[in-house]
């Protein structure tokens, strides 16, 4: 929370009745569901693949990760579509699905605050803060680490 | 042949040189960059390298002066003054003219470089501009009209003074009036640029020295700017005789860096002519003796090949959508429409796609012409065997693989195999072999050349490395370790510094030329017994012939290299328990590919097992429908699946779906 005075803007998405968000830099598209191509003997996270603009895009069961169950596919799932640069590689592009997407909302961060302890310490390792918006508080989820190759 | 490869070669080059100019442009931004200083030195290095091969002598040795030049710089951590960045852009002028427009005074040309390299920082500016002696001339020859009759012949005397140099000879007639009537009916005006002087040329007029006028154009050979021979040009076709006066002006406003008083006649600004004035117009004079080069090829952004590639995949889903569409109406134009459609759509597919791929033959013909010069130059023998060098990669790839391989191949010949007489001792046969292989395996394409020669010691690297302050001599080292101290930039075995090889440039920028195509290298040797290098490279834009199959509504691909065969069986074999069916009389072991990746649903009654081939025999994998024989445009699945083993891409189908491609080898292997 270096700059104080600059307002950040976030997708926010529905994930199994909570509400995320995503810092909307990230986010290249918001796709309807479509069929997603599962790859055999692969990490349990991981939904599949899909035809993203003629290449093949991973796609990531957040909910999974978040260690709160598989998520279901409905017609309503969408998949996001994030683009994460880093130094060392080319930008990664990685899908992945929500229950729906509800807003762009922005926030400054002053009024983003630290997560509480939850018991579930892979609440905590994957997001950034949490804020209130109308009256709703929702939980900004960090790309890096929730997406990061290592793990 | 030697055409062909000799037109790669200054393609090369000229692409150099291009991007060295750019190089330097920055570095008169930035002198003291050691990025610019090193790249230059590279380039430079790899000029010199090829045109060694192609027995370019003069080109090698100006760019090994060069060379030299920014190596001082490199090692000394200085930076790059003004007169090292003309003379290296002058360098890279004299090089481009070499190759594409040689001419008789090349020599002079490249004696005057050499010198000028000599003395670069004494030199002043201005005297490059012009190479001494070099001069144009105006002739104009009236003979008499008892010319013939006093024995001297016209015609010798036109030939040799077109002979001087670059020239124009205008033959004009008097008008018929008694006024000339002492003259010959003819007479000549001629304008040549040459390296004579003015005594050398009144010598060819002799005989005639009274029916000739001389008149010293300007310094330097003014035939060799475009602008100046459209001029004379443009004379000629006039009825009247070339004003003298005029054209010397013309010159001097031509004449780059003249320090004379321009002419009243042009416009003021001229006058306050700057550095980047000058520039501009060295470029113009450049650019106009690039259009003398003929291209039989062009280079594309690969980006823009990308680019093309998506359009044609969203065409063809597209396409697919729309003979949906055709067969649900049943309209007859429509359908004829939709069917030619399809068929220029594959075509434009096809066509796409073979743009971008190359087999890797188009680069053999220089490896193989660079270890018979080498091994000449050397005094060894050696068989340069190849093998699969109809692999087809992607063009990028290839462009960027040429140099890499050329100077692993030249360590072969040059460090690897032994001398005849020292092979004899070691009782090995008399010539060396070095072995250059390409194949696909799954998601890569291997390179692999391999020598018969000395092979590397692991404990001469380790000293080395030692020396050179790599490694600590308490460190242990795994052989592998050993030999990948040999990519350490600066880290080279040869002993001296030879126009073949080593110099510390090497096998560092081998390793990052094969990273940058996302590829790895490795070395392994045994010493006496040879070196093996192994490039592997990724197949993400290699396309590959594979039979499309399905297992419920998931599609796969099984390159038909792999494929030995299909057959039908009864779904019911499945289920036994060795996982072995009889098949054309022998026991067969097959993958229940449904159980192994875990696919829901029930199989159809009858199920098709294709049968593979691993090591000496056959694998059958079990799937529930064959549905043709696909050309899959290898897409990589990303790093998210780096550890994911048996597929080794995908492929993004017409309709838009996606198959994935198995690695029949590593799957087999695995469940082993």
């Amino acid at each position: 929370m270096e700059n104080y005075s600059n307002i950040v803007s976030y997708l926010s998405f529905m994930l199994n009745g909570k509400i995320f968000a995503v810092g909307v830099d990230y986010v290249l598209e918001v796709l309807e569901m479509q069929k997603i191509t599962s790859i055999p003997k692969t990490k349990p996270y991981i939904k599949g693949v899909i035809n993203f603009r003629g290449e093949i895009l991973p796609v990531i069961d957040t909910l999974f990760k978040f260690g709160m169950g598989e998520s279901s596919l409905t017609e309503k799932t969408v998949i996001i579509v994030l683009e994460i640069k880093s130094e060392e590689h080319t930008p990664l592009q990685i899908g992945f699905v929500a229950d729906g997407v509800k807003d762009v909302v922005s926030v400054k961060p002053i009024d983003i605050m630290d997560i509480p302890e939850f018991n579930d310490k892979n609440n905590t390792e994957y997001t950034e803060g949490v804020f209130k918006h109308n009256d709703d508080f929702i939980t900004i989820i960090n790309v890096n680490k929730i997406f990061s190759l290592s793990r | 042949m030697v055409e062909q490869f000799k037109q790669k070669y200054l393609e090369e080059v000229n692409d150099l040189l291009n991007e060295l100019e750019g190089t330097m442009l920055q570095l008169e931004q930035q002198p003291e960059s050691q990025d610019g200083v090193n790249e230059v030195f590279r380039v430079m290095h790899t000029i010199k390298g090829t045109s060694g091969m192609y027995d370019f002598k003069t080109v090698e040795k100006i760019t090994h002066n060069i060379e030299n030049i920014y190596g001082k710089i490199r090692d000394s951590h200085g930076s790059v003054s003004k007169q090292v960045s003309a003379i290296t852009l002058e360098g890279i002028d004299l090089v481009r003219r070499l190759l594409n427009k040689p001419s008789s005074e090349d020599d002079i040309l490249v004696e005057n470089f050499l010198e000028k390299l000599g003395g670069e920082s004494s030199q002043k500016q201005n005297e490059i501009a012009a190479p001494e002696g070099e001069h144009t001339f105006y002739i104009l020859f009236t003979p008499e009209a008892d010319v013939a009759g006093r024995g001297i012949n016209i015609k010798n005397i036109l030939d040799d003074a077109s002979a001087l140099g670059d020239s124009v000879v205008i033959p004009r007639s008097w008008p018929d009036d008694e006024k000339y009537a002492n003259k010959f009916y003819m007479y000549w005006e001629i304008v040549v640029g040459t390296q004579k002087t003015l005594a050398e040329v009144e010598e060819i007029f002799l005989f005639v020295a009274d029916e000739v006028k001389i008149t010293t154009i300007s310094q330097g050979n003014m035939m060799l700017q475009p602008q100046f021979v459209a001029k004379i040009e443009q004379l000629q076709s006039t009825e009247c005789d070339i004003d003298v006066e005029q054209l010397m002006t013309f010159a001097a406003a031509l004449a780059p860096q003249q320090d004379e008083a321009l002419p009243s006649s042009l416009p003021s600004k001229v006058e306050i002519k700057d550095d980047k004035q000058e520039n501009e117009d060295k470029i113009i004079n450049r650019s106009v003796g690039m259009l003398d080069r003929k291209t039989t090829s062009i280079k594309v952004d690969s980006d823009k090949l990308d680019e093309l590639m998506n359009l044609v995949s969203e065409l063809v889903t597209t396409k697919a959508e729309m003979i949906i569409v055709a067969e649900k109406y049943n309209i007859p134009d429509f359908s004829r429409l939709t069917e030619k459609i399809d068929k220029l759509s594959n075509k434009f597919k096809d066509n796409a796609l073979s743009i971008r791929l190359i087999p890797i033959e188009s680069m053999m013909l220089r490896f193989e012409r660079l270890v018979r010069d080498l091994s000449h130059e050397l005094g060894k023998e050696i068989d340069f065997i190849t093998e699969g060098t109809d692999t087809e990669l992607d063009k990028t790839i290839i462009d960027n693989l040429a140099v890499p391989l050329m100077h692993i191949i030249r360590n072969s010949v040059d460090h690897g195999i032994e001398s005849t007489e020292r092979r004899r001792e070691l009782k090995k046969t008399n010539r060396g072999k070095i072995k250059f292989t390409a194949f696909y395996s799954g998601a890569n394409v291997f390179i692999q050349v391999q020598d018969d020669g000395a092979g590397m010691d692991p404990e001469k690297l380790r000293q080395k490395a030692i020396e050179k302050g790599f490694i600590r001599p308490e460190d242990k080292l795994t052989t592998r370790q050993i030999y990948d101290l040999v990519f350490y930039p600066g880290f080279s075995t040869a002993q001296k510094i030879t126009g073949i090889s080593g110099r510390g440039v090497g096998m560092d920028v081998v390793k990052q030329n094969i990273v940058n195509l996302r590829g790895e290298i490795e070395m392994d040797s045994e010493v006496n017994l040879g070196t093996i290098t192994t490039i592997k490279l990724p197949l993400t834009l290699s396309i590959v012939d594979a039979l499309l199959v399905s297992i419920s509504s998931n599609l796969f691909l099984i390159p038909l290299y792999v494929i030995d065969s299909c057959t039908q069986v009864d779904a019911k074999i499945i289920d036994t328990d060795n996982h072995r069916f009889v098949y054309e009389n022998v026991p067969t072991p097959f993958i229940n590919l449904r159980h192994e990746f875990e696919i829901l649903g029930d199989s159809p009654s009858t199920i098709n097992i294709i049968l593979v081939k691993y090591k000496d025999t056959r694998v059958g994998l079990t799937v529930d429908k064959v549905i043709g024989e696909h050309q899959a445009v290898l897409k990589s699945l990303g790093r998210y699946f780096a550890d994911q083993e048996y597929i080794s891409g995908g492929s993004i189908l017409g309709d838009g779906r996606i198959a994935l491609v198995l690695d029949t080898n590593k799957l087999i292997r695995q469940l082993e």
